[in-house]
């Protein structure tokens, strides 16, 4: 196996080759915000929030679709990557309908930690209000678009890991939606098997629970997805 | 003309089309005119991309309807910087650049609409022709004061 040498942050780190350069910040402990990566499932790099500074390049890079190379020297924390971070997640609260106090999730919620955590205190631009509808078709499950921040964590776990691909991404730019199906209602898809992992996966309050559906009464748990995306090959029979 | 050269004015070759404008083009308008377009063409995949050009686009349209700050100036910058160095694509990457040039090359022309309520070019909804009665005293209609301002 070929190794990588290079530095986060002035540390002299290694990693095995085609390791990500978000594989090896974690490994080494330095945290970086993530908000569409998700252990178990493919990467997008759509979030844009673990994007790091490599010197002799121009550009950032999103640390979760950049491999590890020889002699990189990476810095993951500086006031520009501070500032980008907390700019990006204020446009995710303005973009759709975010009230925490009314959620499904709060209290654990990927957006809400990750605005705590950017110190991201209150919201500079034009909150967009969009007129967002809810489908509540479906017998155990409920999708709220106002609480959407369209990471296809959802799109990529029916896909990738339940093989049903109900999910999808239907429109554009802000106008882009999750749908299931051709945009039937969530109850009436073919393909929905209501295994229900869209919704361990979803970081906010989109896709909840049913009868859950009142301010901070749910704890979602996608840690399954490691264990069922790894459990063959690691030989973990029992769990 | 070439790559280099563009870039140092804050261009890019694109295909190689050229606009020709004169005065009676409003430099916000035409920043208001690309950044419409880029948010219509945004994919949404994208954070800075999808919800940013929307913000954009907001202030912008904002500054030709007179409604701008010098805030909104600063506030156009740093979203600037943010699409340009974390877009995922070149759509959302070089989404700013007709308004950081025009920031650049004709920031006058922003402060007129913010400061002066008044679009140079008379191109903006604000250029229309401003409503010149006399004060009456003690009547302080909102389109007066938009219109001159006493």
């Amino acid at each position: 196996m070929s190794v990588r040498t290079l530095t986060v942050n002035g540390k002299a780190v290694s990693a095995a080759a085609g390791t990500t350069l978000l594989e090896v910040c974690r490994e080494h402990a330095m945290e970086l915000p993530t908000l569409c990566h998700l252990d178990g499932l493919s990467e997008v790099g759509a979030c844009r929030l673990c994007m790091v500074e490599v010197a002799g390049t121009p550009k950032l890079h999103a640390a979760c679709v950049t491999e590890a190379q020889e002699g990189m020297e990476v810095v993951t924390d500086s006031d520009r990557l501070r500032r980008y971070r907390r700019q990006i997640v204020e446009l995710l609260f303005a973009e759709r309908n975010h009230v925490c106090s009314v959620c499904v999730v709060n209290g654990h919620c990927e957006l809400q930690s990750l605005a705590t955590r950017l110190g991201m205190d209150h919201v500079r631009y034009r909150y967009q209000h969009p007129d967002t509808t809810m489908d509540a078709s479906h017998p155990r499950f409920i999708l709220d678009h106002a609480r959407c921040v369209l990471c296809t964590r959802c799109v990529r776990v029916c896909d990738e890991v339940e093989g049903a691909h109900t999910w999808d991404v239907s429109g554009r730019g802000a106008a882009s939606r999750v749908v299931t199906d051709l945009a039937a209602p969530w109850g009436r898809s073919d393909s929905c098997t209501s295994c229900g992992k869209c919704v361990q996966v979803c970081p906010t309050g989109a896709l909840a629970d049913k009868e859950k559906a009142t301010g901070g009464m749910m704890v979602k748990n996608p840690g399954f997805l490691t264990y069922i995306t790894t459990a063959r090959e690691k030989k973990q029979w029992i769990k | 003309m070439d790559y280099e050269s563009l870039a140092t004015v804050g261009s890019i070759m694109g295909s190689g089309g050229l606009i020709v404008m004169d005065e009676t083009s409003c430099m916000v308008d035409v920043a208001k005119f690309f950044m419409s377009f880029c948010k219509d063409e945004s994919c949404g995949k994208c954070i800075p991309c999808r919800a940013g050009t929307v913000q954009m686009f907001q202030l912008l349209d904002g500054i030709t309807r007179g409604r701008g700050t010098v805030e909104d100036l600063a506030r156009l910058e740093e979203l600037s910087d943010l699409l340009r160095a974390t877009s995922l694509c070149g759509l959302g990457q070089t989404a700013p650049n007709p308004v950081l040039s025009t920031l650049r090359y004709f920031r006058d022309e922003y402060l007129a609409h913010i400061s002066e309520k008044r679009c140079p070019a008379g191109v903006c909804p604000i250029a229309r022709p401003a409503v010149s009665a006399p004060a009456v005293p003690g009547h302080r209609a909102g389109f007066i004061e938009i219109g001159g301002g006493d």
